[in-house]
């Protein structure tokens, strides 16, 4: 069912950005549609198998990587985040939620390899009903996205505070760890 | 060793030998001396029972103790928390800063004069003094080693760290630090970790025999919220603790100038270090995603549409942080949370501690504070929390509330909901009644009060004016433009001012307030507020983002004249040491009295030093990141308190007493003909003002 189209997707790699695939972002809306539908899906530890860092293999999952994706369990994740979802394939980590966005960001942390995307907003609704983040994770990761929300908090704005999440991985851990508020 | 022997001294109230009675608690979990040859190995405490605190919970966990600094007393609260239970109050030879219940006995610090007392509990509930250590003048926090042989005293006023043998009661020994040191915690390894109120360091000493060796872990404020890769300065440092497995410290602060959407003063911060140790990891590291300009975003539509220069998605979207003017820290392991004590906000905020940022996983916020005043707009139920202890289990917190005198239990077991903030308390008991004067009791929950509309934009005068001091920074008061208009404000960095403004603003030093505002006036740098209230209305104008609330009537003044009040009778000045000056420090005042010199023409002994008339100075290079300013006509300030409060001028162009007066040469008096040597007699004694 072909209901969504493709908003917005950067992909960083090296400093340069493209934009990607449509089919990608159209494929990664219906296999999040299907996980967050299914809330029965059981969760596994982030290093469900043993994360394998491939320098020389550096590229984004392909379409097929994420529709066969282990779903992860987030380290932390607070009441606020409970419609975000994860999943990983290889040393690849996508996080969807489904929840109001009005715009998706980087705060802080290394940018090559992230991308996003949300969701075209249904007619008559003025924003994003979903949005995701996908980014390569590899040991001494540190980074911090915000998912910004739809509200009237900013004197009329129709960005407001979202969820945070928060990413890294320590030296000497065998996963990243996921916080999500 | 006491690297200033002016301001500390042996033990000499108690034989050194004397052995305090045990008490009821010290029977069952025995403290043993480390002098005693046959002694089965002492207990090891836990990270949490190693630090002091303004509120603590007693070894038996049968009562909270708090150290009642602004009635020099010793509270004895029964557990479980009700207001019916009887009290009991232990009178102190002064302020009493934190205080420390272990086995055997209980240590509290008091400010001025400079003490450690060691306590004993009588049945009574009383506590009576079995030890007094004379320290560096405003001992403040305190913590002792895992076995609780040593006790670690900070004096904040003085900068000095002390170690007490808690065997002989002596200072081992007193080392130099820089300003304002507050918290402290000793590590499992034995090093001990220091936080400021002033500076975003913190300081290290590896307690090494007689000889400690000192180093800072250099800390950034706020990362993610930083003007890319600016390292900020960062004020309120009052409270670190460790994680229970001794590999993470949490700083809970204030980054000054951090970016938040209309962030004149900048946000709240706890700032993660991965500690060197049991992980393998030899050298200390921030745990930190860097904030860099021009990092990945995307927008929707709508965004597109509504987003402006003032609704950046490059930094985090709240433009409040969790908690205001932090005050006190407590790590809860069996959440791995911690819980910040918002002195300005009154609110207790729960915060992931697995985060890279913990100010940015909310887990609850509790809004302690209740009850405004519709007059004045302060909490009169548990405001400025100052002061969090956990119970045994961990599933209840034990708020301090200084401005009201209160102690509230927080449920730390309820369920966790989407909303963040939780009014529920499970208990509330009011200690005491305040001994100021109605007026000065409203000044004070304003001075710490954030949350007043008109009394300043998000940050109360304790937030940049910490115990009436001053936080060391260097604001930019500039003229902008905002969504009400033009008008002028401080900012804590010229990052703060949007682009478009060009503006960076002029350099403005935070002055210290306490013992400051004896006379009637004028005040302001360039003696332009006739009197105090007047210039703390100017100052409510200035301490926001944009322009005062309007039709507010008289209510700026009103709340200014309690302030004014309060400062006067409340604020208590840094300690001073009352002795004779040194030969040096005499010739010193004679230089400074020497008609030649002309120090005395303008800083007037016999007026505080001070004439406060203004003068035209010569106009010194403007500082980078500043905007240059016309008006070069200065109020004399007064010298008073000199030696702490560095940095210098009204832009704190100078770091030290002895570079001020290098530099001055004969743009203030006439100080370029001294010899090296008056010169240093100078300073010697503009140290003891």
């Amino acid at each position: 069912m072909r209901r969504t189209r493709l908003l917005i997707l950067g992909v960083f790699l090296g400093g340069a950005s493209a934009i990607a695939a449509l089919s990608i972002a159209q494929a990664q809306d219906a296999g999040a549609d299907a996980a967050a539908t299914s809330n029965e899906v059981e969760e596994k530890a982030i290093d469900f198998e043993p994360i394998v860092i491939d320098e020389k293999d550096s590229k984004s999952p392909k379409l097929s990587d994420w529709q066969t994706a282990t779903r992860i369990r987030m380290t932390r994740r607070g009441p606020r985040a409970e419609g975000c979802r994860a999943w990983r394939t290889r040393a690849w980590i996508k996080v969807h939620c489904s929840a109001r966005t009005t715009a998706v960001s980087l705060l802080g942390g290394a940018f090559r390899g992230v991308s996003m995307w949300m969701r075209e907003p249904p007619a008559g609704s003025p924003s994003p009903e979903a949005s995701e983040v996908v980014f390569p994770i590899r040991p001494g990761d540190r980074r911090v996205f915000e998912f910004f929300s739809f509200g009237e908090t900013y004197g009329g704005s129709m960005v407001s505070p979202g969820l945070v999440l928060q990413e890294y991985w320590l030296e000497g851990a065998s996963a990243p760890t996921l916080v999500m508020y | 060793m006491c690297a200033s022997p002016l301001a500390c001294s042996s033990p000499k109230e108690t034989p050194a030998d004397a052995a305090p009675p045990a008490d009821s608690a010290a029977k069952s979990v025995p403290l043993q001396s480390a002098a005693s040859p046959t002694a089965p190995p002492p207990t090891r405490l836990g990270a949490a029972q190693r630090q002091g605190a303004a509120i603590a919970r007693s070894i038996t966990s049968d009562a909270l103790l708090v150290a009642d600094e602004d009635h020099k007393n010793l509270r004895r609260i029964p557990l479980p928390l009700a207001s019916e239970n009887a009290i009991v109050s232990t009178e102190l030879p002064g302020a009493p800063a934190a205080v420390l219940p272990l086995p055997s006995k209980v240590l509290v610090t008091i400010r001025d004069p400079g003490l450690l007392l060691v306590l004993q509990n009588e049945p009574s509930g009383k506590f009576v003094e079995t030890t007094r250590i004379n320290l560096p003048a405003d001992a403040w926090g305190i913590a002792v080693n895992p076995d609780a042989t040593s006790a670690f005293v900070t004096s904040a006023w003085t900068h000095k760290v002390t170690k007490i043998d808690l065997a002989s009661n002596k200072i081992v020994w007193s080392v130099d630090v820089p300003r304002e040191p507050r918290g402290l915690l000793v590590r499992e390894n034995g090093e001990i970790l220091v936080s400021h109120l002033v500076g975003p360091d913190v300081t290290v000493i590896r307690d090494e025999g007689s000889s400690p060796v000192i180093s800072s872990i250099g800390v950034m404020p706020s990362p993610v919220r930083a003007p890319s890769g600016k390292k900020l300065h960062a004020s309120l440092g009052y409270a670190l603790v460790t994680s229970p497995d001794d590999e993470r410290l949490f700083l809970a602060r204030h980054a000054v100038g951090a970016l938040a959407r209309r962030s004149w003063f900048g946000q709240p911060t706890v700032d993660v270090v991965l500690l060197a140790g049991k992980s393998g990891r030899t050298t200390p590291e921030q745990l930190s995603a860097l904030h860099a300009g021009s990092l990945p975003g995307s927008k929707s539509a709508v965004a597109d549409l509504t987003i402006t220069a003032d609704t950046p998605i490059s930094i985090p979207g709240r433009d409040r942080g969790p908690f205001t003017q932090p005050r006190a820290m407590v790590y809860r392991g069996k959440t791995n949370t911690v819980l910040v004590a918002g002195e300005g906000d009154d609110i207790v905020a729960e915060l992931d501690a697995m985060a890279l940022d913990p100010t940015l996983a909310i887990v609850r916020m509790f809004q302690v504070g209740q009850k405004y005043d519709p007059g004045y707009g302060a909490a009169t139920e548990c405001g400025a929390p100052s002061g969090v202890a956990l119970s045994a289990d961990e599933d209840t917190a034990y708020v301090l509330c200084r401005t009201t005198n209160d102690v509230v239990a927080l449920n730390l077991s309820a369920e966790i909901k989407a909303d963040p903030i939780v009014r529920d308390r499970l208990a509330l008991v009011h200690f005491a009644e305040d001994t100021l004067s109605v007026e000065a009791q409203k000044g004070k929950r304003l001075f710490y009060n954030a949350t007043d509309a008109i009394t300043s934009g998000g940050l109360a005068c304790a937030g940049c004016h910490p115990d009436g001091r001053d936080d060391g920074h260097v604001w930019h008061e500039a003229t902008f433009d905002t969504v009400d208009g033009l008008h002028t404000n401080f900012v804590g960095t010229y990052e703060n001012v949007p682009d478009i403004a060009k503006k960076k603003g002029v350099p403005r030093r935070t002055p210290m307030l306490a013992g400051m505002l004896g006379a009637a006036g004028p005040y302001g740098w360039h003696g332009e507020s006739p009197d105090l209230a007047s210039r703390l209305s100017a100052g409510m104008g200035l301490h926001r983002w944009g322009g005062m609330p309007q039709n507010i009537g008289g209510a700026g003044l009103g709340r200014a004249t309690l302030i004014t009040i309060f400062a006067r009778e409340g604020l208590v000045p840094p300690p001073r040491e009352n002795r004779a000056l040194t030969d040096q420090e005499k010739k010193g005042q004679e230089i400074f009295n020497r008609p030649a010199v002309q120090c005395a023409k303008c800083h007037m002994p016999d007026k505080n030093y001070t004439d406060r008339e203004s003068y035209p100075l010569r106009k010194l290079p403007v500082i980078y990141g500043f905007d240059d300013e016309s008006n070069q006509e200065f109020k004399t300030p007064s010298l008073r308190f000199i030696a702490g409060r560095a940095p210098y001028f009204h832009d704190g162009r100078v770091s030290t007493l002895e570079k001020l007066i290098e530099m001055n040469g004969d743009r203030m008096g006439n100080t370029s003909q001294l010899s090296a040597e008056d010169r240093e007699a100078l300073v010697a004694f503009l140290r003891t003002l």
